[in-house]
């Protein structure tokens, strides 16, 4: 499990530090704060540490590497010198990595304006590692354009970050079943009680056996049941699992309010069960639906990063574990802004009508 | 004279030319009304904006403030708006009675011909807690005073669903931050 990850002239950020905590995490901000950049960066980080864990990639060198390697088809900056802070004199980007109970995976490495795939690596190499390949959730959602995505990938120069292809080979793993698939029914059978259905993977192409019978092409269903599908399925197939960081980009995009509130229920629940999930979002709903469930009961908990953007500034981050107390929402001050127009506009209606 | 009222913690104030009477404590109400039909409600004022009755204007008062948890529930589903509905409808139909019973007071309130006046307007009129935004981080504030606006826009839609293009009532939800000028009549906290 991630727990902490620290910045110094990442992106957006001069200085910052996310404290993860081993269940629900939310990044808020607004566009161009630097939200996914983070998620993206934590993933990146986590992929890289599990797959360090062959013994023959114990050097250094190969470490930088695949560091270096990961970013760049994570972000797909022209050079990883983008990645750094943008300012007038060069700067050195450093990025600390740390897990928890694991002091042997943290590693830290730093590089520069300059570099085009350079990364170094500044602490010993670690000698231990991320316990499972983390899943990153990208806003599009994937069942429907995973027949042949990541064979095209790998066979030919797509325009697409490396999430996509990643997430479909999370998607091509079979079922698992006996006691295995036994332990985690009370996770999935809810999940997929909400997502209306079962999916299955037939050939290569997906389909959604529906609760109230009949099977669909998942074409054929609605995109934001799909999204909800993708993380039973993810967890039917073993690729989800309580040592599995999870994370999502705006769960909540193609989400009418109804599902978000599912939603933010499947969160809370693999939260309670142990699951660590990262996600960004820009909905003040999913935002509001998190907080009446962590006032349900003591166990629902939840960290917010606020990120605030002020022009030419660096992003600040602010961490809290209560939304009421966490500053600068956006998407809040949007809605509020609205909610003052509307009322202007049915004040108007009822002038007109005098 | 202005008429003034006073509902609660409210003093209402209707101008000079306005004829605005206390409808529900109005003997009118009490007397006829009560004895004939018990279960028949009553809006808090009504009020002829004009000394001619082309307008009618009925007022529903409730204040909120310090019962907010209480009233809460009412607010959320929709059973305040339905109670306020049905208070005005009540209203409506009974004083189309008032030359039959004789009575004085609301003789105004209809006229001799029995035809209704050109516009009938309904005001919710809701006191709540009053809440303040400390500053630009103030995100609880900010939350709160979200709920409340976003309530009242809300009550005012449904309210209008209910009257506006089925009985051709008008409606509106105001408070003492929101009343206006043009409404005629002022509301202060005593």
């Amino acid at each position: 499990m991630l727990s902490e990850l620290d910045v110094t002239n990442f992106t957006a950020f001069e200085r910052a530090t996310f404290k993860f905590s081993p269940g629900l995490n939310v990044i808020v901000g607004a566009n161009g704060s630097g939200k996914s950049h983070i998620l993206k960066l934590a993933y990146s980080v986590a992929k890289t540490s599990f797959n360090q864990k062959d013994p023959h990639r114990q050097s250094k060198a190969v470490w930088q590497k695949a560091i270096a390697d990961d970013l760049m088809k994570i972000f797909r900056p022209e050079n990883l010198g983008r990645l750094a802070r943008r300012q007038q004199v060069a700067t050195n980007t450093k990025v600390s990595v740390k897990f928890e109970k694991l002091r042997d995976a943290n590693f830290l490495f730093s590089f520069s304006t300059k570099s085009s795939t350079d990364v170094k690596v500044e602490n010993e190499i670690p000698t231990k590692f991320a316990p499972a390949t983390p899943i990153f959730i990208p806003t599009k959602e994937l069942l429907s354009l995973f027949p042949g995505l990541r064979a095209l990938y790998n066979s030919r120069e797509l325009s697409i970050d490396e999430t996509y292809p990643d997430l479909c080979e999370r998607l091509e793993h079979p079922l698992l079943r006996g006691p295995r698939l036994e332990k985690i029914k009370n996770i999935v059978e809810p999940l997929e009680e909400m997502a209306g259905g079962e999916v299955k993977n037939e050939h290569g192409k997906f389909y959604m056996y529906q609760t109230e019978g009949g099977r669909l092409e998942i074409d054929l269903v609605a995109e934001g049941l799909r999204k909800l599908a993708t993380l039973a399925f993810l967890l039917k197939n073993g690729s989800l699992t309580d040592t599995t960081a999870l994370f999502w980009d705006e769960p909540e995009s193609n989400l009418n309010p109804l599902l978000i509130k599912k939603l933010a229920r499947m969160l809370m629940l693999l939260s309670a069960k142990k699951f660590q999930i990262i996600i960004a979002t820009h909905s003040l709903f999913l935002l509001k639906e998190l907080h009446i469930l962590s006032k349900e009961a003591e166990a629902n908990k939840v960290r917010y990063f606020g990120l605030s953007a002020s022009q030419n500034s660096a992003t600040i981050v602010s961490c809290v574990d209560d939304l009421e107390t966490l500053p600068d929402i956006a998407s809040l001050d949007a809605e509020l802004e609205q909610t003052d127009r509307f009322s202007d506009a049915l004040n108007k209606e009822d002038a007109d009508d005098n | 004279m202005p008429t003034i009222i006073d509902e609660g913690q409210l003093r209402f104030t209707f101008p000079n030319l306005w004829q605005a009477v206390q409808y529900d404590a109005a003997e009118f109400y009490r007397m006829h009304i009560i004895p004939t039909a018990a279960n028949l409600k009553a809006v808090d004022f009504i009020a002829i904006p004009h000394p001619e009755l082309n307008s009618l204007l009925m007022v529903e008062v409730k204040d909120f403030r310090g019962h907010a948890a209480e009233n809460e529930n009412r607010i959320v589903t929709g059973d305040l708006v339905l109670e306020v509905v049905e208070k005005a409808m009540h209203t409506l139909s009974a004083i189309y009675l008032v030359k039959y019973c004789g009575d004085h007071e609301l003789s105004n309130f209809v006229t001799k011909a029995l035809t209704p006046p050109a516009k009938i307007e309904l005001v919710l009129f809701m006191e709540e807690d009053t809440i303040t935004v400390l500053h630009r981080n103030d995100t609880r504030g900010k939350l709160r005073k979200l709920r409340k606006e976003q309530r009242i826009n809300d009550m005012t839609l449904s309210l209008r669903q209910k009257l506006k293009n089925t009985v051709g009532i008008r409606s509106k939800v105001r408070n003492t931050e929101t009343i206006e000028t043009r409404e005629g009549f002022t509301v202060v906290p005593i």
